[in-house]
């Protein structure tokens, strides 16, 4: 019997150390396959070896860099390739880049003059007839130009480029620091490759030059796009004809890494120097300034909750100034990390700054004015009634960017109205923009840039103008659409700030909707990493400026 | 045997094309439609009369049969339409993120099937030893949770803490390692315990015991009659695996910056990328079909009196062709095994 179980015993062990011993084999195979790859984990960024080099976690690469496809200027422009006519500073006026000056010859008349010793990356200098064929491109390949301004026509000569538009329009030169309207040498393949002499068909230079625009446009900007995978990694290296100074960098690796914590991780583990848009509860993780430097400014985005002004309960005034005086933005905005809201612009612009809260938080208020109105609580649970019926409203949202401030946002608001007798529904959607297309909402939540050329015009004539493809809650003001037509035909800056700060206040006054927080933009660098900044409009982030010491 | 496979391939026909036609009404059924998306998803509101036209340029006035018709034509000459919120068409698209994904679900499932297969034997071996009590432990841990925290758990430690790996991916196999094991433990968690309780059936069964009073060895009964009948039930399930991991996985593939097309699809959701869907359906339909035919295949293959009865008649029996998972004898099993 011994014997048995002893034998059993040793039957099992084998077979145990067979498993192990296959486990293990196994195991080995795996990671000695994995294991072959050349890569290490991490890469160097130093300023001895190869140069002074830069590793960027971006959290978006387009699937080409065509400038005049979709956004793709944008990241064009944020890693320090592509440049435009005029840029945006750190306070978000107007710059000079490419046109170191300019005037209006009239109304629909913009004049400008291209700088002079200015040449793309392959050293072709850079006339007005570059420019106008750039933006032309722009026009001819993307509807999204058209929504800047209504191009008539446009000449070149020598350095002198004229734009006339169809209407009247001051957001012109704000407009024209769009990325999509990036500089780039259309021409570049069929001048580069010589493929004229020898002998190459028109169609596949053509084709050839298309491909060059998509992996590697060649613009003015300080950085030269060398190597571009979709989605993924974009490495440049420094241009020796930047017009502009030399930049500080030899080379930059950009990778696409599509979330925050990974951002986060990449920069702790070094393999990042640079990154951006973290997390704000991440933030703290990088507060030891001898190791990373945070840099943070106000944009011009906003959380935004739309109020439908044309149907169901909140077609009432009233209703709705309580619901205005019954959030506490506040706290919310100290909640997910931003600014409080007040008006439709941020103080990221001159004119966001200085506006009224009409509705500043007071529950107080809010109860007084349903009071007065009559809409009471008869039936004692907790939520007032109009003409008989619970004022209870439908509040739609989804996740917008990738951010839970909208949920935060939803869940707050609905707790506070909750408290002067408005109940409120929450509806979690991902098909958000069916919803507000078709006004069939009470309350639903948007994040959105309300100037993005750091101009107050195309989101006014998008969003609040009588009848506007974007106007959601269905504002209607006959006084503020006269404002807004006016707005187009003001063409000085400051005029233009003050005309679109009365609108804003008026909007408000009226508890169109609820701004609740202007949200901050973040780049987080390493320490060795200098000269970098976080501009209020996004589309810069690498500029010649950087260096890594 | 090729008459059944076949038949199944026709009817792969008619489910691509069943398929295809519901997702194709289901999306033209949407309140967006397709030039409203086209535009919103470049950032651009179109006005009422710009919509209008691109839908008759679209072809949307069109009845849906003939659409669809129109749909399937490009589609069968390798056409799947241009992506709304890429500048590519969805073929490229498809092109481009498929390698990753393909890449990434071998890995996984190799590495899942290392791991399940040993320990799922080993704790039946030892049922209710410290062996099996610990891999149970570790196995009911595995399960619990979630991806996206065991991914950001390796990247902290392996990648940030101990700089064994990158944090930022590339497409070499080196990257691949962490999204490979945040992918397969999981799985060979919950592969170990159904492993476990294949085996453990087959070792209760008569022809086992049959086979001690012969005088097999236990490596013997094991690997030439238990673990072969164990794998019939094991085997389908891993066909579901398969077919979920070539689907992607979003998640896993946005924490580690790994293309592929799991990413793809919940972007296209997000933004209403129809032809993109409608791609990712046909894909999906498509693995899901043949993986299942390659199960029955292997199921075949795998059950001895099967493969005996096809040798001797030249043809299977059964209404479908085959017997799937069919008991077998401990004397049927030790005459195939001495051969």
């Amino acid at each position: 019997m011994n014997g048995q179980i002893n034998r059993n015993r040793k039957i099992k062990k084998r077979f145990l150390r067979s498993c192990l011993a296959l486990a293990a084999a196994a195991g080995m195979a795996v990671l000695g396959a994995c294991g072959s790859s050349d890569s290490t984990a991490g890469t160097d960024s130093s300023a001895s070896e190869g140069g002074r080099h830069l590793n960027v976690a971006l959290f978006w690469i387009s699937t080409t860099l065509d400038p005049a496809d979709g956004y793709n200027g944008w990241v064009l422009s944020r890693i320090g390739a592509g440049e435009t006519l005029l840029r945006l500073d750190m306070d978000a006026s107007l710059e000079p880049c490419l046109a170191d000056s300019w005037e209006q010859a009239d109304e629909n008349t913009w004049v400008f003059h291209i700088r002079d010793g200015v040449t793309f990356s392959n050293g072709k200098p850079v006339d007005a007839k570059a420019c106008m064929d750039g933006i032309q491109r722009a026009f001819d390949l993307n509807d999204r130009a058209e929504e800047y301004f209504q191009l008539e026509s446009m000449t070149a000569e020598g350095q002198t480029l004229t734009i006339r538009t169809k209407e009247p329009s001051g957001a012109v030169l704000n407009n024209l620091c769009e990325p999509l309207f990036t500089i780039v040498d259309v021409h570049a393949e069929e001048s580069g490759a010589g493929g004229e002499a020898s002998g190459e068909k028109a169609e596949e230079a053509s084709a050839r030059g298309e491909k060059l625009l998509d992996t590697a446009p060649v613009c003015t900007g300080p950085y030269i796009v060398s190597s571009f995978a979709p989605e993924s990694k974009v490495e440049l290296v420094k241009n020796e004809h930047y017009w502009d100074g030399e930049p500080g960098l030899d080379t930059i690796t950009i990778n696409q890494v599509a979330d925050s914590d990974s951002r986060v991780m990449a920069m702790q583990s070094g393999e990042a120097d640079l990154t951006t848009t973290i997390d704000n509860t991440s933030l703290a993780l990088f507060s030891d300034e001898s190791q990373y430097t945070i840099y943070e400014t106000i944009g011009p985005r906003a959380n935004v909750v739309y109020m439908n002004n044309k149907s169901g309960f909140l077609s009432d005034l009233v209703i709705r100034q309580a619901v205005s005086y019954g959030a506490d933005r506040r706290t919310y905005a100290e909640l997910i990390g931003g600014e409080m809201g007040v008006g439709l612009y941020s103080t990221a612009l001159p004119c966001g700054q200085d506006i009224t809260d009409t509705y500043a938080w007071n529950p107080e208020a809010a109860e007084q004015l349903l009071d007065a109105a009559g809409y009471v609580d008869t039936d004692g649970d907790g939520i007032r009634e109009k003409d008989g019926q619970n004022i209870v409203l439908q509040y739609y949202l989804s996740a917008d960017h990738g951010s839970s401030d909208a949920t935060i946002i939803a869940q707050a608001i609905q707790s506070d109205v909750q408290k002067v007798g408005i109940g409120m529904e929450l509806v979690q959607t991902e098909n958000l923009s069916d919803i507000k297309s078709s006004h069939s909402f009470d309350l639903c939540s948007a994040n959105d840039s309300t100037a993005p050329t750091a101009d107050p015009e195309v989101f006014l004539l998008l969003h609040y103008l009588t009848g506007a493809s974007a106007n959601y809650g269905e504002y209607s003001n006959s006084e503020v659409d006269q404002m807004i037509r006016q707005l187009q035909t003001v063409f000085e800056p400051e005029e233009r700030q003050k005309l679109a700060h009365e609108i804003s206040q008026r909007i408000l006054d009226d508890a169109a909707c609820l701004y609740i927080s202007y949200i901050k933009g973040n780049t987080v660098t390493a320490s060795r990493v200098k000269n970098a900044k976080q501009f209020p409009i996004d589309y810069y982030i690498i500029t010649k400026d950087i260096t890594i010491e | 045997m090729y008459r059944y496979i076949g038949k199944r391939l026709i009817q792969l026909i008619f489910v691509l094309l069943g398929v295809t036609f519901l997702t194709f009404a289901v999306t033209s059924a949407a309140p967006s439609d397709a030039a409203e998306m086209s535009y919103l998803s470049k950032g651009f509101t179109p006005s009422a009369e710009l919509l209008e036209e691109t839908r008759k340029e679209m072809g949307l006035k069109d009845p849906l049969l003939i659409r669809y018709a129109r749909w399937l034509s490009d589609a069968l000459h390798g056409d799947l339409g241009q992506s709304y919120s890429y500048e590519e068409s969805v073929l490229a698209q498809l092109n481009r993120k498929l390698p990753g994904t393909l890449r990434l679900a071998g890995a996984a499932l190799v590495l899942m099937l290392l791991i399940a297969f040993p320990l799922g034997i080993l704790t039946a071996v030892y049922k209710n030893s410290i062996v099996d009590y610990a891999v149970r432990l570790i196995t009911f841990v595995g399960n619990s949770i979630p991806n996206f925290w065991l991914a950001l758990i390796l990247m902290f430690v392996l990648a940030v803490k101990l700089k064994w790996f990158p944090v930022i991916g590339s497409d070499d196999w080196y990257s691949m390692i962490l999204p490979m094991v945040t992918l397969a433990v999981p799985l060979a968690c919950s592969y170990i315990r159904q492993i476990r309780v294949a085996v453990l059936e087959e070792l209760s069964q008569e022809y086992v015991t049959g086979a001690r009073a012969r005088g097999l060895s236990e490596r013997r009964i094991m690997f030439c009659h238990v673990l072969p009948n164990s794998l019939v039930p094991v085997i389908t399930l891993i066909g579901l695996s398969i077919g979920h991991l070539l689907g992607g996985a979003a998640i896993i593939e946005t924490i580690f910056s790994w293309q592929g097309i799991g990413n793809m699809v919940v972007e296209a959701i997000r933004n209403r990328d129809y032809p993109v869907i409608q791609g990712y359906v046909i894909w999906m339909a498509l693995i899901y079909v043949l993986i299942n035919l390659a199960v029955d295949i292997a199921c075949h293959l795998m059950d001895p009196l099967q493969r005996r009865r096809l040798k001797g008649n030249g043809k299977a029996d059964g209404a479908n062709g085959w017997h799937i998972n069919k008991p077998d004898t401990g004397f049927q099993k030790e005459m195939e095994c001495k051969r």
